[in-house]
């Protein structure tokens, strides 16, 4: 990938990033994540794995950010009031943050990446018929277990999310002293 | 100098009948449990002293074994392999040899007595199943510790003795300070536990790594040399911090004299006459470890004389008849560490023996006054109690006279016998404090039992017209013990005495011969000294409290600022709050500021708010809390990164 | 085309579990009874077979191309954690109904919770280990959060959820740093790849950031400090056998992963990294167990508690030799049938929808409910470290293990902290012993005295035969080092 289209994509990124986390207004917010999630989209392209960057824009940017929006205008969110927090706890989250960026932009800056050589891309790589071939053989274990793991995410959506019954509904409760 | 031969090699008899004398108690625990106070008194009672009988028959059984068998005769029972690690195995297996037959004959002997007993002093609690469950599952534990062959599971009998003590002491928890009295025991006798527990690991992993691996007192006694100096001298002094703990010496006696909370039955038992010798049969048990690490040695003789002397001024000024008998618990406690510090081990366990009938005699003694005047315990409102409590009087006063080293009785013998062999080590300082340790011994004895038994009743008229003499259950043990406290030093009559020392003789194979070097003239010299002050102790005593407790103020007036360091036990209990608990708590206290005070300040207000303002609350949970999570989440990650990273 | 699969036997017990989450999931629609005491009794069913199956599959070897080994440490944790699981389906069983859940979901979650689990501590793949935490996460806070209308639990979902995201994305960061220098997420490649380089020199720095994000992710699924603090409130907030039950089952299964990533993928670098494993270890021990000091709700105790032995087990992690593994595994056990035991008399003490938390509430206990107090004191001396209780031998077999590793002055530390840690458990000895309350009046709960009285004979026959599970412990952590 070309470093003129890298740098200024990523300074791109950073700034839709930073946009879902310091805007009070809850719209704009789940607006600048679809900016960010569409140009994450960009990178699989540049990176010839069309096949990511089609689902990367169908479920995240599409489905996933259009339910957020619904939720919110259907919650009527207001804009979150700033919290008061302490200049200590402030000064505390920039200066661990700034650490942690120091650290990782030495390592990074420091390290050549073994696949960072510009060795050819297998044959068909990134289309459909190679990923799915991966996907069900090699990785079938991790594909299967994902869909568990969706299962479990739906039955608890809906255990949280169901109305309960009234008490009225219930078994006699058991003798002993209300709390 | 000191001569002293090692033990022998121990010939080794297998038997399988040795594990029921623990376990007999401890089906008796069971039983306790299960039928609790449903199977009545006379049941419970029963099956209580009966449980220890058959531990006594069996332990006697085997002491007839070991003293019938050729010297070095070993019983042993091997039940199964506990702990195996790595090609290292722990096993549960009991063994019985002259020290161990001795000290179980003590345990279960004294302790049936004290069993009997229990049932005429604890015929009027409520809560004797309890009580009786607790008194048997110590015996039970005690006597593992007791029989165990290795140095974990005595570890195991150590620290159930640890907990029963503790149960027992706050055994009557109506009263907040006794509740916390338990407390302070359990948890002084666990820094001592903490010290064992290394002491144990040090010695697992230096012989495992010297081709020895395993913790059997064998093993441990024969391999020393195997072992770098420093690791032995370390591991003898972190073991006997331990035996500090559970036998109450410098610096950590401090729970013995809080203990007396608990029955008197329990003071008996556990805090005079076998638990707190926990410790000296220990040492003695590893004699081969500590003759190894005379570094060590010097640290439990010195660390003896000086709580023997400390003890005892602390004796003198005390005014509750169970804390001057603590005291001189600790005192005597002290005795035997000075023996085992000087290498004579056999003395160190004669009195062990001897101390366990005197001082469980004067304990009963003592519970039978408190039980006869209505849980009275300050011996200022005692006096003239000898002609109404005859029974207990001519007890309480044998078992005086024979703390005291008066000659011929059995405190006598094995005072004297540890004071020859400090002189014969050729520690005349320690010899020095041993000897006014025992003056003073004379001296609060005799004051004691003077405030006790002689003069009018200080009491009040009202409380004298309620005094009786204790009932048959309660006189029979302490008749009982008197005879024994009377002739028990007689196994033990030395050579110049024209005695033999058959206890002596018989413990030989276990934790060696002890010869002395000093002239016969010199013996009976050093003999003469220690007569001498006993009598001028019991002498003074009597002069001075003859009239009544007011021979105090006298002593305080002697004594000026003295005497109130004696009687608050030099403050050693505000010294420790202000140098281990406070420093502990305050750390506690500020980590929980620091790291959990939030939370409970934001669980208050959200307990008081729930109901009518889910949403604030909810925003606080939600935002606030989480966001100071997240953040010390952030600053360990970072830490952590820079952590594994800065190397490079 | 056909699939590629060799030893699918391997998968059987997984496959079985998640099958049989599916199958209660069904079944418990049509459940009558709002008490749910059938759907427990056909989960418990359920794990006990997991736990037969995985012995009967011993030795099956790995399946495509190392997602998931049968080997034998994978056996030892799926019959733990099925063990574990079962005694907090009976806890339920009778904690359900009286905590006033009304979700029958409860049941399967904790299936798939274990299913989860189970993938955690047989995944010899990074991605495939890190969705078996995912599947088990998300079941979890949903239990955590079942009772909607507590707020305390709502509270306790949620922060488990924002913080476990946080743990969660750590993790995923880490693993592919690790992958963007080994090439791999199968444990064996990225040890052979971190083997090969320089992994000191300065281009290898994402390497060790990796790991470094990869420890700070378990480091908070473990409690470990400073990643600790969800710890308290979740376990507080949590529905009682939910507590028990991410304590004991929960915590060994991310003890188990981390020990693969440890001992066999980051088995290269770890000689470097023994001293940031000693300090997290001293630390994570003196914090649990001082601030447990302070405290006076018991389910808060329990969970510094938890943290205190998270510390002890990682002086295990920090020795990283055989013993020292052996040891960890055999502590897991221990310290989870302990920990069940003391949750569950919690959860006995629950009256209608109200769960008796302080300490003075066990006044009297040893009174009025003697059997429990009973149950109760063996798991508090057991946590102790008192004799001949499983919780002493365990710190036996670790500590011996740590000084045989060399590790004496961590062994002090931890031997000292034992001590201060006598003092909170003996609070709850004094307060059922020595203090009096007036009898309450009980539903009968058969299900959990029956559970808490198992777990407590367990906790005690763990610690007079400790042989069977050991020497269990010592052949499951051989099976995963590499090596000749």
């Amino acid at each position: 990938m070309s470093p003129y289209l890298f740098y200024p994509l990523a300074c791109l990124t950073i700034a839709g990033a930073l946009g879902v986390v310091l805007n009070n207004n809850p719209v704009r917010s789940a607006l600048s994540l679809v900016a960010t999630l569409f140009l994450l989209a960009v990178y699989y392209i540049a990176l010839q794995a069309h096949l990511v960057a089609a689902l990367q824009i169908i479920v995240y940017a599409g489905a996933v950010m259009v339910l957020f929006l619904f939720v919110i205008t259907l919650l009527n969110l207001s804009p979150d009031p700033a919290d008061r927090t302490s200049p200590l706890f402030g000064a505390a989250a920039l200066g661990s943050a700034l650490l942690l960026a120091v650290v990782l932009g030495r390592a990074l800056w420091a390290t050549t990446l073994p696949g960072a050589a510009n060795t050819p891309l297998p044959e068909g790589f990134g289309t459909t018929v190679v990923l799915a071939r991966q996907l069900f053989s090699e990785y079938l274990v991790a594909f299967e277990l994902t869909s568990i793991l969706l299962l479990v995410a739906v039955v608890g959506a809906v255990v949280l999310a169901k109305r309960d019954p009234s008490p009225a509904d219930m078994d006699a409760p058991a003798p002993g002293r209300e709390a | 100098m000191t001569m002293h031969t090692p033990a022998p090699q121990e010939a080794a008899l297998v038997v399988d009948y040795l594990r029921y004398i623990p376990l007999a108690p401890l089906v008796g625990v069971l039983i306790h449990l299960i039928l609790g106070q449903r199977a009545g008194r006379a049941v419970t009672n029963i099956v209580a002293c009966s449980v220890v009988y058959v531990s006594f028959m069996l332990a006697l059984n085997a002491f007839w074994s070991i003293y019938t068998g050729t010297p070095g005769t070993v019983l042993s029972d091997h039940v199964y392999s506990w702990i195996s690690a790595g090609e290292v195995s722990v096993d549960f297996s009991l063994k019985v040899d002259a020290l161990s037959a001795l000290m179980c004959m003590i345990v279960t002997g004294v302790g049936f007595l004290i069993h009997v007993y229990s049932t005429g002093y604890m015929w009027h609690d409520p809560d004797y199943a309890r009580f009786f469950a607790y008194l048997n599952l110590f015996t039970a534990a005690m006597l593992l510790l007791v029989l165990a062959d290795n140095l974990i599971l005595m570890f195991v009998g150590w620290e159930g003795v640890g907990l029963c003590s503790y149960l027992l002491i706050g055994f009557w928890y109506t009263d907040m300070a006794k509740a916390s009295a338990g407390k302070k025991a359990f948890l002084v006798n666990r820094i001592g536990d903490a010290a064992f527990l290394i002491g144990a690991f040090m010695l697992f992993w230096g012989l495992a790594s010297a081709g020895h691996p395993g913790l059997s007192f064998a093993n441990i006694n024969a391999n020393v040399d195997a072992l770098p100096h420093a690791l032995v001298v370390g591991a003898a002094l972190l073991l006997f911090v331990g035996a500090t703990g559970k036998s109450a010496q410098i610096p950590l006696f401090v729970w013995l004299p809080d203990a007396m909370a608990g029955p008197t039955p329990v003071s008996a038992l556990i805090h005079a006459a076998t638990m707190v010798t926990a410790g000296i049969y220990m040492v003695a048990r590893l004699n081969g470890l500590y003759m190894a690490a005379p570094e060590a040695m010097n640290v439990v003789a010195v660390i003896g004389a000086t709580t023997a002397l400390m003890a005892a001024t602390i004796g003198v000024a005390q005014t509750d008849i169970k804390k001057v008998l603590a005291y001189s618990t600790v005192s005597q406690l002290g005795y035997m560490f000075l023996a085992l510090g000087v290498g004579a081990f056999g003395a160190a366990v004669f009195h062990v023996m001897t101390h366990a009938f005197f001082k469980a005699l004067l304990f009963l003694g003592a519970g039978s006054v408190i039980h006869g005047l209505h849980e009275e315990q300050d011996i200022r409102k005692m006096g003239g109690l000898r002609s109404k409590m005859p029974h207990t009087y001519w007890t309480f006063a044998v078992a005086t006279l024979a703390i005291a080293g008066v000659p011929g009785l059995s405190g006598f013998f094995s005072k004297d016998e540890i004071l020859a062999a400090t002189f014969d080590h050729g520690n005349y300082g320690l010899w020095a404090m041993g000897v006014m340790a025992a003056g003073l011994t004379a001296f609060y004895m005799t004051r004691l039992t003077v405030l006790t038994f002689f003069g009018e009743f200080r009491g009040g008229a009202q409380a004298e017209s309620r005094i009786h003499e204790s009932p048959g259950s309660m006189v029979l043990p302490l008749a009982v013990l008197a005879v024994l406290a009377a002739i028990g030093g007689y196994v033990g009559v030395p050579h110049v005495l024209g005695g033999h020392n058959q206890i002596g003789a018989f413990l030989a194979p276990v934790v060696g011969h002890h010869e002395f070097q000093i002239s016969a003239a010199t013996e009976y010299a050093l003999m003469a000294v220690s007569v001498g002050v006993a009598f001028a102790g019991i002498f003074f005593a009597w002069r001075l409290y003859r009239r009544g407790p007011e021979g105090d103020k006298v002593l305080s007036d002697w004594l000026t600022g003295g005497y109130e360091g004696m009687a608050g036990a030099y403050f050693l209990d505000d010294v420790y709050d202000a140098l281990v608990v406070r420093p502990i708590r305050r750390t506690s206290e500020w980590l929980w500021r620091v790291f959990d005070v939030e939370v409970v300040d934001g669980l208050a207000n959200g307990i008081a708010s729930a109901v009518t303002n889910i949403g604030g609350v909810w925003r606080r949970w939600a935002t606030g809390n989480v966001q100071h999570y997240l953040l010390t989440v952030l600053i360990g990650v970072a830490a952590l990164v820079l952590a594994v990273t800065v190397r490079s | 085309m056909t699939l590629p699969i060799a030893n699918i036997e391997v998968l059987y017990p997984l496959m079985f579990a998640c099958a049989w989450g599916l199958l209660v999931l069904t079944v418990e629609m049509f459940s009558l009874s709002r008490r749910f005491v059938g759907i427990g009794w056909l989960s418990a069913l359920g794990l006990a077979a997991v736990a037969g199956i995985s012995l009967s599959g011993q030795g099956a070897g790995e399946v495509f191309a190392g997602a998931v080994a049968l080997d034998a440490f994978s056996v030892y944790f799926y019959v733990l954690l099925s063990v574990l699981a079962i005694f907090a389906v009976f806890l339920s069983m009778d904690y359900v109904p009286l905590a006033g859940i009304i979700h029958g979901e409860f049941y399967p979650l904790i299936l798939f919770a274990v299913a989860g689990l189970l993938v955690m501590v047989s995944a010899t793949d990074l991605i495939v280990m890190f969705l078996g935490l995912e599947t088990m996460s998300m079941a979890v806070y949903v239990l955590a959060g079942i009772r909607k209308d507590e707020l305390r639990s709502n509270e306790a979902a949620l922060k488990y959820f924002l913080l476990g995201a946080f743990a969660s994305a750590l993790l995923l960061y880490g693993i592919a740093l690790i992958y963007a220098i080994t090439g791999s997420t199968v444990l064996g490649s990225v040890a052979n790849a971190i083997a090969s380089t320089d992994y000191l020199a300065a281009d290898s720095l994402v390497l060790m950031l990796g790991v470094g994000m990869l420890l700070a992710g378990f480091a908070f699924k473990i409690a470990a400090v400073p990643f600790h603090l969800w710890t308290p409130d979740v376990y507080e907030g949590a529905p009682t056998t939910v507590s028990a039950f991410m304590a004991t089952a929960v915590k060994a299964g991310a003890f188990a992963a981390l020990l693969r990533i440890v001992l066999v993928a980051l088995a290269p670098v770890m000689p470097d990294l023994s001293w940031l494993m000693w300090v997290l270890a001293a630390s994570t021990m003196t914090m649990g167990n001082f601030v447990a000091l302070r405290q006076t709700n018991v389910k808060r105790m329990l969970a510094y508690s938890s943290i205190a032995h998270t510390g002890y087990l990682l002086v295990g992690v920090t020795a990283a030799t055989a013993e020292a593994g052996a040891a960890v595994l055999y502590y897991l056990a221990a310290y989870g049938v302990m920990n069940i035991g003391a949750f569950g008399v919690l959860a006995a003490l629950t009256r209608r929808r109200h769960a008796l938390q302080e300490i003075s509430d066990f006044a009297g206990l040893g009174q009025n409910r003697p059997v429990l107090a009973l149950v109760m004191s063996i798991c508090m001396l057991s946590l102790m470290g008192m004799p001949p209780l499983a919780g002493f031998v365990g710190k036996f077999y670790l500590f011996t293990a740590a000084l045989e590793a060399g590790y004496t002055v961590l062994v002090v530390i931890a031997v000292l902290n034992s001590v201060v840690s006598a003092a909170y458990y003996l609070g709850v000895l004094r307060a059922m012993y020595f203090q009096s309350a007036d009898a309450e009046e009980y539903s009968p709960r058969p299900y959990l005295n029956f559970a808490v009285t198992a777990a407590a004979a367990v906790t005690v026959a763990l610690g007079l035969a400790p042989s069977p599970v050991m020497g269990a412990a010592s052949r499951a952590f051989s099976s995963i080092i590499l090596g000749p």
